[in-house]
């Protein structure tokens, strides 16, 4: 990557005005607050739901197992280290190498530690076991109960066809539709409200809002999530056999869904 | 990294790229081996100040931050690491905050100024004249085009290179540059009539001192 073109940046350059050179830092120095980072997750447990996105205890204890990780680390070049301090020292005979081997050693424990704990904010990968994210799968409409075959097989077609439009897309680019953020924010809003709705007992208020969901984004972004919570609704109300078509229409269509094991549970 | 001018970007830029997470041999269908929660946790602070130098405020950035989550949620799969991951966040960011801004045009700044130098009377004087001086960055880079904007504070505040900006915002290098030389024309301007070139930092650093 040449970056031979690049001007040198504003902060270095000594032509600036105190004005400029304050303001650039203030815009340097902009970071969340705290407690951002943990609020917006929990927001994102509540539209996503927790075991889509790696669950909250996960999250909340990374750091420890970063930190832990490191330590064992440490520990077992520690470990072998002393080893070779040992094995140095018994070759050679000499009581004063050992002491040396082991002085050496101590100093490179000591000034380990801090670098290998050091990304709190970033933890290992081995130390979050997450599920994988959801795969970006698009979900016509399901019908009250089990579709009949001819209407799945229909939903099946569109399915695929949209499936293929999103494959054809280009990596990282976002669809291009002028909308698609406010929509996206309306959908995540009726979720949210459903979810607290259901929370609070109000479970009809809750499929009220999820069919309206249902009719305003027939392909939107949280149909799984959606669905989850329409049958949770529903066994709630009582309408133990609708809920479990509902769940065994979701198990169909999506058998290696974060909500599957959930949905198998409650559409027992 | 050519220019290494600037250590706060180093710590963004420390994860992207996938060789970090895929020689633990874990691999998640992102094709860089990072998992979403990985992703939030690594680049949470980058997405949180992408979109408040984009104009989103303070008060709606956690919101913002969400709708940009969600779409990374949905969007990881496809990323196929053929770009840096903060590129591709970046591209991520500028669509959403773009997105909420025709949706809720910003409030006057008048009205924002107050906002942020009235609106906080218990804070302790550091984080007021913190207050203070974020208000008005915000000011002056309002007065910036989106896209250039978009530039500068790439360039200028997060450490980006010519080519990585040029990647996230899709456009072509030179583009970047020129967009760049006009962002800076235009922060220049604004600053020396908001902040007045007579006294910038009784201005900038606190008026209660």
């Amino acid at each position: 990557m040449s970056t031979v073109r690049d001007p040198a940046r504003l902060v270095a350059d000594a032509s600036v005005s105190d004005a400029e050179l304050a303001l650039l830092r203030h815009g340097i120095d902009m970071a969340p607050p705290s407690g951002a980072e943990a609020r917006v997750w929990r927001g994102l447990a509540g539209v996503l739901g927790a075991a889509a996105i790696g669950g909250a205890a996960a999250a909340a204890d990374a750091s420890t197992k970063t930190a832990t990780t490191a330590a064992t680390k440490v520990t077992g070049a520690g470990v072998t280290a002393a080893k070779v301090v040992a094995v140095v020292a018994a070759l050679a005979g000499l009581a004063g190498l050992a002491a040396l081997g082991a002085k050496l050693l101590a100093s490179a424990n000591q000034a380990r530690p801090p670098a290998a704990a050091a990304p709190v904010a970033a933890p290992e990968p081995a130390a979050a076991p997450a599920p994988p994210p959801l795969p970006p799968q698009e979900l016509p409409p399901p019908g009250e109960g089990a579709p009949p075959p001819s209407a799945h097989a229909k939903a099946e077609a569109k399915t695929k066809a949209q499936t293929m439009r999103a494959a054809a897309r280009p990596a990282g680019a976002t669809p291009p539709a002028a909308s698609s953020a406010g929509r996206l924010r309306e959908e995540t809003t009726l979720i949210r409200e459903a979810r607290q709705a259901l929370r609070q007992g109000d479970a009809a208020r809750a499929l009220r809002l999820l069919d309206e969901g249902r009719r305003l984004f027939p392909a939107g972004v949280l149909q799984q999530e959606r669905e989850r919570l329409a049958i949770e609704a529903l066994t709630k109300s009582g309408r133990a056999a609708e809920a479990s078509a509902r769940a065994a229409a979701f198990l169909r269509k999506y058998p290696d869904s974060p909500h599957a094991a959930e949905i198998r549970a409650l559409g027992r | 990294m050519a220019n290494g001018g600037l250590s706060h970007s180093s710590v963004v830029h420390a994860r992207v790229g996938g060789d970090g997470a895929t020689e633990t041999g874990h691999t998640g269908p992102s094709g860089v081996g990072m998992t979403f929660e990985e992703v939030y946790r690594a680049h949470f602070a980058f997405v949180w100040r992408s979109l408040r130098r984009l104009g989103i405020r303070e008060e709606d950035a956690a919101d913002t931050a969400q709708e940009v989550f969600i779409v990374v949620h949905r969007k990881l799969p496809e990323f196929a690491g053929r770009s840096k991951l903060t590129t591709w966040l970046y591209g991520v960011c500028f669509r959403v905050a773009s997105e909420r801004r025709r949706a809720r045009p910003r409030a006057p700044l008048a009205a924002q100024e107050a906002e942020a130098l009235v609106g906080r009377p218990a804070d302790p004087a550091a984080t007021a004249e913190r207050n203070q001086g974020l208000a008005m960055l915000e000011r002056v880079l309002d007065r910036i085009p989106d896209e250039q904007r978009a530039v500068f504070c790439l360039f200028e505040l997060e450490g980006m290179t010519g080519e990585e900006i040029a990647e996230a915002l899709e456009i072509p290098l030179g583009t970047a540059y020129s967009r760049l030389r006009l962002a800076r024309v235009a922060f220049s301007a604004a600053t020396t009539e908001l902040v007045g070139a007579a006294a910038p930092r009784t201005v900038v650093r606190g008026r209660s001192a």
